[in-house]
C-alpha cells in the first residue's frame, strides 16, 4: 500500500542535485516504515499517559491485551545533516511518539530507526549512550524538562563536561551557551523555579546544545509558553538555524568537510503549522498515526495538497481574516487510534470524500511537484 | 524549595526553635553525662550506694530505706532526682541512659534513610521484577506489628548476637537494638520514596538526562535522590522519634538494652516495680522521653511546613488534627512507652 516510495522526496532530491556530496546521501536520521503500538491498558490497569511513556516496562498480557493503540504506522522519514523537518498535527496524532521513537525514548514495534547510518532500532543502552549524545532533546514542558533542585549552571555543567570542555573552561562555557540563547551570566546561579517558563526553556535548548548534536528534537517546545513568549523562542530556534549563515549557504556548506560549528538538523514537532513554518525547510503533516502529506514548507503552506493539511493552514489565525484561504471548519473529533477507521483515516472528517475514500486507503505518493501525498482527490495547486 | 532558604524559614519558626533548643539541650546533656558524674554528682552511673547515709538540709538520710524505698530527689548535687532500689544516682543513669537511647535511635535513623533510600531508588528506577520482590519483602515487614517484630528479633538476637559477615554483634551490644529498630522502620519511609522515586523517573529531566547518555546510576543518584531530599529531611525527625520511642518500648519489655546497662526504657521497666512508693523513678525517664519525642515530632511538623509550604495551606483548617504529614504514611503503631502491661 504505502511501500512504494516511502524515503523522503529529499532523498530524490538530493540524489539528482548533490551527487558530488556523499556525505548528503545519508540521511542523518532516517525513521523506515515505523510502527509503535500500545496497548490499549484502560482504567485502572494503567493510565494511557504513564503507559505509553515505558511501554516495555510491565505491560503484561492484559485482558484487553488485543485493543492497541496504532501511535505511528508505518511512518518513514529521512533528514538530511543540517535540515530541519517539520511535524504537524492535532494531538494525539502520534507526533511526540515519531520523536520519541527516533530518541528511542520509545520502542519501535516495526521498522528501523537509523542514526548517521547506523541501526539503532535494537541497540542497546550502553550503546546507544554515545548516540544519545549526538542527538539531543527539547521537551515540551521545561518545568518538568529541568531538574528542580539544581541550579541552571550545573544543568549546563553535566552536558558540557560529558562533552569533554576541561573544568578550567567550564564556566566560560556556560556563560557562552547561555549568551547563545540569550540568557545572562547571572541566570547560571538560578533555580529552574526562579525562572519564566520562556527563560526555562531557553535553558533547555541552552542544555540541548551544550553536547554540540547534529540533531535537535524538539518535542513541542514552545506549546507550554504563552504566546507572547512563544515568538522568542522560535525567533531564537530560527537564529539557531541561521547560526553559520543564510539558511541556503548553510545546507550546502553541510556537505564538504567540517565547519567550526554546523547548525544542528532539527527535527521539530508541533501543532501550529505557522511555528514549523518559520523555522523548518520541509514539513510532514501527520494524521492519526500516518504521514498524509510532506514536502518543502513554503510549498506545503502555500499550497496544501491535502484538504487536512489545508484544515490545519486555516485554523491558523490570521491578523486579516478577509485575506488568505477560507476557513475550513474541521467537524467532530479525531477518531480514536484503537480503531482507526477503514479506507483513508481523515475520509470521515474530510470534506472531498468519496465512496473510494472509506474503501481504500491512499498511498502516499509523489505528486508532480516532488512532494508527497497521501489522497485520492488532492487538491489542485491553487487554494 | 531550596534548602538553605527553608533552614532560614525553619529558624523563624517559634516552635521549631523551641523544640531544636530542647532536643539540642538534650543531647547535651546526656553527651555530657561521664561530666556531670564525675563534677556534680561524684558516683558512676553502675556504683551502688545502698548502704549509705547522705546529709540533705542538715539531716542524715539513708540513701535505700531499710524498707527498700530509695530517696526521692534531693534537687542537690548528689542524688539531685534521688535514687533507685540499688543505690544508684537517678540523674546520672538518666544521662548515660540517654546516651544510650539517643545512640541507638540516631543509629536506627540513619540505618533505616540509608536503607530505605537504597530500597527506594532501586525498586523505583528498576521497576519490574526487582521492584515486585523488594516491595512484597517490605510487605512482609509491614505485615508485622512493629512492636511484636522488634521484641521477637530483640529477644532473639538478645541471647545469640548476630553475626553479619563484617562485623559480629554480641549479646548485649547496643547496636543490636539499633539494628533491629533500623530495619523494622524501613517499609515505613521506603514505600512513599519509592512512589516518588516512580513519579520523577516519569518526568522529562530523566529522559533529557538520558538523552545526555548518562547511566542509570548517575541517573538515580545525581537527578533522583537530590529530589527526595525533603522528603528525607521531613522523616528523619519523625524517624528519630519514633526509634527513641521503640528503643524504650523494646527494653521496657526486656529485648532492648540489657540491664545493668541504662537507657531510658530499662530505667522505666525497673521503676515500675517501686511504683506508687517511687514516682520519680518512673517520672524522671518518662518525662524525657516525652521531651525528646515531642521536640522530634514539632522539628519534623515544622520542617515538612517549610519544605512544603501548600501542604501547610491544607493543614489549617484542620490544626491540631491527626493527619499532618501527607507525605508520610500513615505514623506506625506507636509501641507502649511504659504502661505496664
Amino acid at each position: 500500500m504505502s511501500g512504494e516510495p516511502v524515503s523522503g522526496e529529499r532523498f530524490a532530491g538530493a540524489r539528482a542535485a548533490a551527487a558530488d556530496a556523499a556525505d548528503a546521501q545519508t540521511p542523518l536520521l532516517e525513521l523506515s516504515h515505523v510502527s509503535v503500538h500500545f496497548p490499549a491498558a484502560a482504567g485502572l490497569a494503567g493510565p494511557r499517559g504513564g503507559g505509553s511513556r515505558l511501554p516495555s516496562r510491565g505491560g503484561g498480557p492484559s485482558r484487553r491485551a488485543r485493543e492497541v493503540v496504532h501511535a505511528l504506522d508505518d511512518v518513514s522519514i529521512a533528514i538530511a545533516p543540517g535540515e530541519s523537518l517539520g511535524i504537524v498535527g492535532e494531538s494525539g496524532c502520534g507526533k511526540t511518539t515519531l520523536i520519541r521513537c527516533a530518541a528511542r525514548l520509545v520502542d519501535a514495534t516495526s521498522g528501523s530507526v537509523r542514526f548517521e547510518g547506523a541501526d539503532i532500532t535494537r541497540a542497546s543502552r550502553r550503546a546507544l549512550r554515545p548516540v544519545r549524545r549526538r542527538m539531543q532533546m527539547v521537551f515540551q514542558d521545561p518545568e518538568a524538562s529541568l531538574n528542580p533542585r539544581r541550579r541552571v549552571g550545573r544543568t549546563l555543567a553535566t552536558p558540557l563536561k560529558l562533552a569533554g570542555v576541561p573544568r578550567a573552561r567550564l564556566e566560560d562555557e556556560i556563560v557562552a551557551l547561555l549568551a547563545r540563547v540569550g540568557l545572562e551570566r547571572e541566570h547560571m546561579h538560578s533555580y529552574p523555579h526562579e525562572l519564566s517558563g520562556g527563560q526555562r526553556q531557553r535553558v533547555g535548548i541552552a542544555r540541548a546544545l551544550a553536547m554540540r548534536p547534529r540533531l535537535l528534537l524538539l518535542d513541542e517546545p514552545v506549546s507550554a509558553l504563552d504566546v507572547s513568549v512563544r515568538a522568542q523562542i522560535v525567533n531564537l530556534l530560527a537564529d539557531l538555524r541561521e547560526g553559520a549563515g543564510p539558511r541556503q549557504g548553510a545546507r550546502a556548506g553541510a556537505a564538504p568537510g567540517p565547519p567550526a560549528e554546523p547548525p544542528p538538523a532539527m527535527l521539530f514537532v508541533a501543532h501550529d503549522l505557522a511555528i514549523v513554518r518559520q523555522v523548518c525547510d520541509r514539513i510532514a503533516v501527520m494524521y492519526l498515526g500516518k504521514i498524509v502529506e510532506s514536502g518543502p514548507a513554503e510549498q506545503v503552506c502555500r499550497a496544501p495538497a491535502h484538504p487536512y493539511t489545508r484544515a490545519l493552514l486555516a485554523a491558523v489565525p490570521k491578523a486579516d481574516p478577509a485575506a488568505g484561504p477560507p476557513r475550513v471548519e474541521l467537524t467532530g473529533e479525531p477518531p480514536s487510534a484503537t480503531a482507526p477507521p477503514p479506507g483513508c483515516r481523515f475520509h470521515p472528517r474530510c470534506p472531498r470524500a468519496s465512496e473510494l475514500c472509506a474503501r481504500e486507503e491512499p498511498p502516499l505518493l509523489p505528486r508532480a511537484d516532488g512532494r508527497l501525498a497521501a489522497c485520492h482527490h488532492p487538491l489542485g495547486a491553487a487554494v | 524549595m531550596n534548602d538553605r532558604g527553608a533552614l532560614r524559614r525553619l529558624l523563624h519558626e517559634p516552635h521549631a526553635l523551641i523544640a531544636g533548643a530542647v532536643l539540642t539541650a538534650i543531647v547535651i546533656a546526656c553527651l555530657l553525662a561521664p561530666v556531670y558524674a564525675a563534677d556534680v554528682a561524684h558516683t558512676g552511673p553502675d556504683a551502688t550506694h545502698v548502704t549509705e547515709t547522705i546529709v540533705v538540709s542538715g539531716k542524715k538520710v539513708e540513701v535505700v530505706s531499710p524498707t527498700g524505698v530509695p530517696i526521692g530527689p534531693t534537687w542537690t548535687g548528689r542524688f539531685l532526682l534521688g535514687a533507685d532500689e540499688n543505690g544508684r544516682d537517678v540523674a546520672v543513669r538518666l544521662l548515660y541512659g540517654g546516651r544510650n537511647s539517643l545512640e541507638i535511635a540516631a543509629v536506627a535513623t540513619v540505618l533505616s534513610i540509608v536503607l530505605a533510600v537504597a530500597v527506594a531508588l532501586i525498586a523505583g528506577w528498576l521497576g519490574g521484577a526487582v521492584d515486585s520482590l523488594l516491595c512484597r519483602l517490605m510487605d512482609l515487614i509491614w505485615s508485622y506489628p512493629v512492636l511484636l517484630l522488634g521484641v521477637a528479633l530483640g529477644v532473639t538476637l538478645a541471647v545469640s548476637g548476630i553475626d553479619l559477615g563484617f562485623t559480629t554483634l554480641r549479646g548485649g551490644s547496643l547496636m543490636l537494638p539499633a539494628l533491629i529498630i533500623g530495619v523494622v522502620y524501613v517499609p515505613y519511609m521506603a514505600r512513599p520514596l519509592r512512589a516518588r522515586t516512580i513519579e520523577l523517573r516519569g518526568r522529562e529531566f530523566v529522559d533529557a538526562a538520558r538523552q545526555q547518555g548518562l547511566s542509570g546510576t548517575r541517573i538515580m543518584l545525581g537527578e533522583i535522590l537530590p529530589n527526595l531530599s525533603s522528603s528525607i529531611l521531613v522523616f528523619a525527625p519523625l524517624l528519630l522519634a519514633n526509634a527513641i520511642l521503640m528503643e524504650a518500648g523494646l527494653s521496657f519489655l526486656g529485648a532492648g538494652v540489657q540491664p545493668p546497662a541504662p537507657s531510658w526504657g530499662t530505667m522505666i521497666s525497673e521503676g515500675t516495680r517501686l511504683m506508687p512508693d517511687a514516682i520519680h523513678l518512673v517520672l524522671a525517664p518518662g518525662l524525657m522521653l516525652l521531651a525528646a519525642v515531642v521536640s522530634a515530632n514539632v522539628l519534623a511538623e515544622a520542617a515538612r511546613d517549610v519544605l512544603d509550604p501548600r501542604a501547610r495551606l491544607r493543614a489549617q483548617p484542620t490544626a491540631g488534627g491527626l493527619d499532618w504529614v501527607p507525605t508520610v504514611p500513615p505514623a506506625p503503631p506507636a509501641p507502649s512507652d511504659g504502661e505496664p502491661a
